[in-house]
């Protein structure tokens, strides 16, 4: 009978051994396609181009070869961790650089942040009343047309404050 | 002894030993301009074609390209460009240019440069573009024209806001043509989208910890695609080349754009990731830009979808959808054997593609009785 501790033991191997094969098998392919590179000369053709011909062959298997890599598991859970570590060192590091800026009584970065945050919850907010009161003011003009010519509104489309137009300036 | 003579130099191992030394020939002379590469790194030139800044809204430019050529159309073409790059590849150099076929075909043509956004506009979100700057802008061009329409060519991230653009606004599109726009995400053909997967990849997490995208990140992500050719093949080709002049500077023009990249907003990569490539909600009719639901069923202009077979950036699985999902009945692919940047300064793009572009522009511009018969084209 066997026990739970040797049900993981046997998993790890499984997967230890899965690991190895796909290892293998990668490496195996990428060998036998660089040894093919080697017969891509054209018969007849000059050292030189011989050569590029080669090369060519080479860097096409390398690229299979990388391709390949970096679709894997292994390769994307690898990058995950990267990203996952950098991440948590730029959050170590805001938090740092931020409690540094408050002992000197200085406004750091995550303030900024949150000041937009709220601001851009006041301008939703706003915008919604912008159109309560466009869908009741258009009501009202469609009221007003049934005896008069339909107006065009304006209303219908969402839109921000402009910029500036500028005369001549060449770049 | 001549005739003897001549055999001799046709035999294959003179002929080896010939190319041996004018392979070495041209080695020694391509390590002498080595030291000259540098001058060709300092002269690299930002945009072909002389331009005027006539709008600008925060860090948006919007430049109307200057030309000496006739308007042939009354609605204008304004560029909508990414915003994870700068906006010149579209006028590189000359014979090189985007913008320089459509003025050449006789287009008023504008570009929205979108600047390089600061840590202060990493709150800035997609319905900050498409329904605000974007609005803006179409409005603006529209008061200078006197234009209701414009024509709008979106490239990359560009062409999935125009496309979102139009399906908010169809009313202010005349032709939408989409470069290499990614629209369909559900696609694994491109490593980004394996690499965005949202078991291995915590935008919110990223986001929350950086602010706005990194532009090393993004460069670093998309030179990540190609290894071989970016860290290898590419120097190997530019020392190869070394000799060429034109070459040299066509090489460092390009990576010059390659390099450029800048900062995306926060917001709208997080956006971008989570509802395009994770969630794939603009296909399925679901993504909220703003408070307002894509529909692109809305879309019922004349559609030009440009991709390339190449691409490694946006894989064509990713563009070719787009025609079934729209409204239109007028729409048409086209399809190039070139990458993602080859399809707008590739030397086969400028050849085959942009005129044909530009035609197809042209006769849907065309006001009056003749325009059914020029839809055929």
């Amino acid at each position: 009978m066997m026990t739970e501790h040797e049900d993981t033991n046997q998993d790890g191997a499984d997967s230890f051994s899965q690991n190895a094969q796909m290892f293998a098998k990668f490496w195996t392919d990428f060998a036998t396609k660089m040894a093919a590179a080697g017969f891509a000369a054209a018969p007849g053709s000059t050292p030189p181009d011989a050569t590029r011909q080669v090369r060519a062959a080479i860097f096409k298997a390398m690229g299979e070869a990388c391709d390949e890599f970096m679709r894997s598991v292994q390769f994307q859970e690898m990058m995950k961790q990267s990203l996952a570590n950098a991440v948590q060192f730029r959050k170590q590091l805001n938090e740092w650089l931020g409690q540094m800026h408050h002992e000197f009584q200085g406004t750091t970065r995550q303030d900024v942040d949150q000041m937009m945050q709220v601001m851009e919850h006041l301008e939703r907010r706003m915008a919604d009343g912008f159109d309560r009161l466009s869908a009741r003011l258009d009501g009202l003009e469609k009221r007003q047309s049934r005896s008069a010519r339909p107006v065009p509104s304006p209303h219908n489309e969402p839109r921000r404050s402009r910029g500036k137009a500028r005369q001549r300036s060449k770049s | 002894m001549s005739d003897q003579g001549a055999g001799d130099a046709g035999s294959p191992w003179v002929k080896a030993q010939t190319a041996v030394i004018d392979e070495t020939v041209n080695g020694l002379r391509r390590m002498a301009r080595l030291p000259q590469l540098w001058q060709h790194a300092q002269r690299v030139k930002k945009g072909a074609t002389p331009s005027e800044v006539v709008y600008e809204e925060d860090r948006l430019k919007l430049l109307h390209y200057l030309t000496d050529k006739p308007r042939k159309f009354s609605t204008p073409l304004v560029f909508v460009f990414a915003l994870v790059n700068r906006p010149y590849i579209l006028d590189l150099l000359p014979g090189k240019s985007v913008v320089g076929h459509f003025l050449q075909a006789g287009f008023d043509t504008y570009l929205i440069d979108w600047g390089v956004p600061t840590h202060a506009d990493r709150h800035r979100t997609l319905d900050s573009y498409v329904n605000g700057y974007m609005v803006n802008v179409m409005e603006q061009v529209a008061e200078r024209t006197g234009s209701r329409q414009v024509n709008i060519l979106g490239y990359c991230m560009g062409g999935t806001m125009s496309a979102m653009f139009t399906a908010l606004h169809p009313q202010r599109v005349k032709n939408l043509i989409l470069l290499a726009a990614g629209i369909d995400f559900a696609t694994r053909d491109g490593l980004l989208n394996v690499w965005t997967d949202p078991h291995t990849f915590d935008v919110d997490a990223f986001v929350d910890a950086f602010g706005n995208c990194p532009p090393e990140f993004l460069q670093a992500s998309f030179l990540m695609l190609k290894p071989v050719a970016n860290f290898i093949e590419k120097p190997i080709n530019l020392i190869e080349h070394a000799a060429d002049d034109k070459f040299v500077d066509d090489y460092f023009t390009m990576e010059t754009w390659l390099n450029d990249n800048v900062a995306v907003p926060g917001e709208v990569y997080r956006e971008f990731v989570k509802y395009l490539y994770q969630q794939n909600l603009l296909v399925k009719n679901q993504l909220t830009v703003g408070r307002h639901l894509v529909n692109l069923k809305r879309i019922t202009c004349p559609i030009l979808n440009l991709m390339a077979s190449k691409d490694d950036l946006v894989p064509c699985a990713q563009s070719e959808p787009f025609n079934d999902l729209v409204g239109s009945t007028d729409r048409k692919s086209l399809k190039l054997e070139a990458g993602h940047i080859g399809l707008a300064v590739g030397s086969r793009a400028q050849r085959e593609l942009w005129p044909q572009a530009c035609k197809w522009l042209s006769h849907r511009s065309v006001t009056g009785p003749s325009r059914r018969k020029l839809n055929q084209i």
